[in-house]
């Protein structure tokens, strides 16, 4: 019975003492802003967020409401955000668009017209997802494809059932291309659609659709979506580079289906491949009677990634632009997937910095932001 | 056929745009000096009751604050494909405001959601269609992208994959189809509109070029879980959206990441929430994107309106290096006696008055000073 007693009374201490913290906490004098914290964290909201505590003891550097009010109409933070922002728009247009210095990070240049593959869950085997993986998105069907299947089971999969074979086909609305099996077994099935396959369907958006056969009896089917196309303007080689002035000129040369303007664009790295050192891309018209065009590389790029060649150019990504609106865009290929590329000494580049005019009334616009009263 | 249906499609365009050039405007301000255009998102009723075009034209969907600070609108209709009925749609408007001159001193476009993708698509390609139509192609300066969602979204990845399949999860069927106004038990894929252009792969397909216009993002990572019915919905999107995101578009598209990796700030110094610490952001950017406000309270719906849903923190990204800006006295840093282990400790930082104003009106004051 004293026992009992004395965990109450315990339990009683220790609720006050918890109450005593949190009134604490609330009461503390240093800001308005505090306060609303606590409000904050009243809500229950995102899962994935994280939330500012309630009772927090604030430290004397914290910003008053108050204190907001009594200075400049732009919070200082917003306006050296905005300085920072200016700054490194002034360093990117330092490059032209035509060819901006490339870095490992941007995979989008790096992987252009990619396939983003999705984990996909199945309705009716739980905790069991499979990823169907292609090159790309934008895929040529002149050009066998490598498809995949990754198989991934997570916890509380029933470990007695296996996926037994896995057949792949094309679809789009009611046409279908021949089923294909794929070889593998374990967590990675994967095989190559032939042309034929590719060709059985229409060009355009189109479902590549994998079908997995479990042990235990079950079917499900998953997919990637990807977009066939046949090749408008294939470009087959490259001419001489030669410096003009700032640029280092690459010329292109094309076989052309249909006429058009073309934007071309394309990597260029080291000779062997593994430093990258532009993004190069320009907007050409070809036709079957004017089959070139140039890629330029700007010397500030070359300079800037200390780059004097040779070079390797290659992730070709070559689209036809729509004419007018509503067009569809259509596509264009390289026969071959990498070209070298002659290089010259920094010094055989005149000095003059790239301007773009167009950057420039951009520019003042965030500088102006960047220091707003 | 095709021809005869955009021939039509122009011509009724055309029509409503005389009846909507003579509607009064109600803009009383710009951004800075420059003209603004609003860009709307993705309307949740396009897909079962695609609008007509005099109902695109005279639509005014983006919050009532930026609809008091516009002086042009892009609309269009989710029930339409990027390339096909949105592209003329977006010209056709565009095409006025070149003649009167909208934008000769520069234009701002404040877009949301899938209106990122738009803009993106508008921008790339103008240039021809207006030198075509013997037009000269909008000046646009800038864009401020709330949400942006031109990097796609996992919600549209698992509504094209619902419609080719069977065997795709119900839950995640429904939650998705709720969010983008479809029925995917009985919809087809060719009536998923404008939701077939925001899979991850296809966003990122679309109009990818470097271009010299400043993308200024604002990215949320809220959504009220706890709300009847539609709390449901959100805490299963999140589900499926993979990294942070604001119940709709994952931070990886709606901060402009280069990848699309499921990253959980646009930042790698700094959470949503303000916190100084070492997060999974973004390793690049695209050309030209500048996460500027994040905000772990905002979803997607409300981040437009000038409402308040809690503090918002400015993007510490290290654009350039060598760079460095002093934050420091615009910290909130937080400290703990050794029994108050249900403390977070650490060092916040906040744009002020973010405690009172809606984020949309930190931006715009800060912007238009």
């Amino acid at each position: 019975m004293m026992k009992t007693f004395k965990g109450i009374a315990l339990l009683l201490v220790m609720v006050a003492v918890v109450s005593l913290v949190f009134a604490v906490g609330w009461q503390t004098p240093s800001s308005e802003l505090a306060v609303s914290y606590a409000k904050e964290g009243s809500n229950s909201n995102s899962s994935k967020s994280h939330r500012v505590q309630t009772g927090d003891s604030v430290t004397s550097d914290v910003l008053t409401g108050n204190q907001a009010q009594h200075e400049d109409k732009v919070p200082a933070e917003m306006r050296a955000q905005l300085a920072d922002i200016a700054n490194a728009y002034t360093q990117n247009a330092r490059y032209p668009d035509y060819a901006k210095p490339l870095n490992s990070n941007d995979w989008q240049f790096l992987h252009p017209q990619a396939l983003v593959p999705r984990k996909a869950a199945l309705a009716n085997v739980p905790n069991f997802s499979a990823t169907v993986i292609l090159d790309r998105y934008i895929i040529d069907r002149s050009v066998e494809q490598a498809v995949q299947v990754q198989l991934s089971a997570e916890s509380g999969f029933d470990n007695s059932v296996s996926v037994t074979g896995i057949n792949v086909w094309l679809q789009q609305n009611a046409k279908r291309s021949p089923v294909m099996a794929l070889a593998g077994s374990g967590q990675v099935f994967s095989g190559v659609l032939p042309v034929a396959s590719l060709r059985a369907v229409p060009q355009g958006e189109t479902a590549v659709m994998a079908q997995l056969i479990f042990s235990h009896g079950e079917k499900a089917t998953v997919n990637a979506m990807v977009k066939l196309y046949e090749p408008e303007a294939r470009l087959v080689r490259l001419g001489d580079t030669q410096v003009d002035g700032a640029d280092l000129l690459i010329p292109v040369y094309f076989e052309v289906n249909k006429a058009g303007s073309y934007l071309v664009a394309a990597n260029l790295f080291s000779a062997d491949g593994t430093e990258p050192v532009s993004h190069l891309s320009a907007e050409m018209t070809l036709s079957p009677d004017n089959k070139s065009g140039l890629l330029k590389v700007h010397a500030a790029t070359l300079r800037a990634k200390q780059a004097a060649g040779p070079y390797l150019l290659k992730d070709f990504d070559i689209t036809r632009l729509p004419d007018s609106a509503g067009e569809l865009t259509t596509y264009g290929s390289s026969k071959i997937i990498s070209f070298a590329v002659r290089g010259f000494p920094l010094d055989s580049y005149s000095n003059e910095p790239y301007n773009d005019p167009a950057a420039q009334q951009k520019l003042e616009f965030l500088q102006k932001l960047a220091t707003a009263k | 056929m095709n021809n005869k249906k955009n021939i039509c499609q122009m011509t009724a365009i055309a029509a409503a745009m005389i009846v909507t050039a003579f509607a009064p405007s109600t803009a009383t301000a710009q951004i800075a000096g420059h003209n603004v255009i609003l860009v709307h998102g993705f309307i949740i009723t396009d897909l079962v009751q695609p609008p007509t075009a005099s109902e695109i034209l005279s639509r005014r969907k983006m919050s009532t604050y930026w609809q008091d600070r516009a002086e042009g609108y892009l609309n269009w209709s989710g029930a339409e494909r990027l390339e096909g009925g949105i592209a003329r749609m977006v010209f056709e408007q565009a095409k006025g405001y070149a003649q009167q001159g909208l934008c000769n001193n520069g234009c701002v476009l404040v877009t949301h959601s899938t209106g990122d993708l738009v803009a993106r698509y508008f921008m790339q390609n103008q240039a021809n269609w207006m030198r075509n139509a013997g037009l000269k192609p909008l000046n646009i300066i800038a864009t401020i992208d709330y949400a942006g969602a031109g990097g796609g979204t996992d919600l549209a990845d698992v509504a094209v994959a619902a419609s080719n399949s069977e065997y795709v999860p119900a839950p995640m069927k429904w939650a998705a189809g709720m969010m983008l106004g479809a029925n995917l038990d009985v919809m087809d894929y060719k009536d998923l509109g404008v939701v077939i252009d925001l899979q991850t792969s296809v966003a990122r397909s679309h109009a990818m070029a470097p271009n010299s216009v400043p993308r200024l993002r604002v990215s949320g990572n809220g959504g009220d879980l706890t709300e009847a019915g539609m709390g449901q919905v959100r805490t299963i999107t999140k589900t499926i959206i993979r990294g942070a995101d604001d119940t709709v578009v994952p931070a990886h598209s709606s901060c402009g990441a280069s990848v699309p990796n499921p990253i959980l700030s646009c930042s790698t110094k700094l959470d949503y929430n303000g916190k100084r610490t070492s997060v999974y952001g973004p390793k690049g950017l695209l050309n030209n994107h500048f996460p500027v406000l994040m905000a772990a309270n905002y979803d997607h719906f409300n981040i437009t309106k000038d409402e308040n849903h809690g503090l918002v923190t400015y993007v510490l990204n290290d654009f350039v290096a060598g760079f460095k800006v002093d934050f420091q006295t615009y910290t909130k840093t937080v400290t703990r006696n050794w029994w108050e282990v249900w403390k977070d400790v650490g060092t916040w930082q906040y744009v002020k008055g973010s405690d009172s104003k809606s984020l949309t009106s930190l931006i715009y004051e800060t912007l238009n000073y």
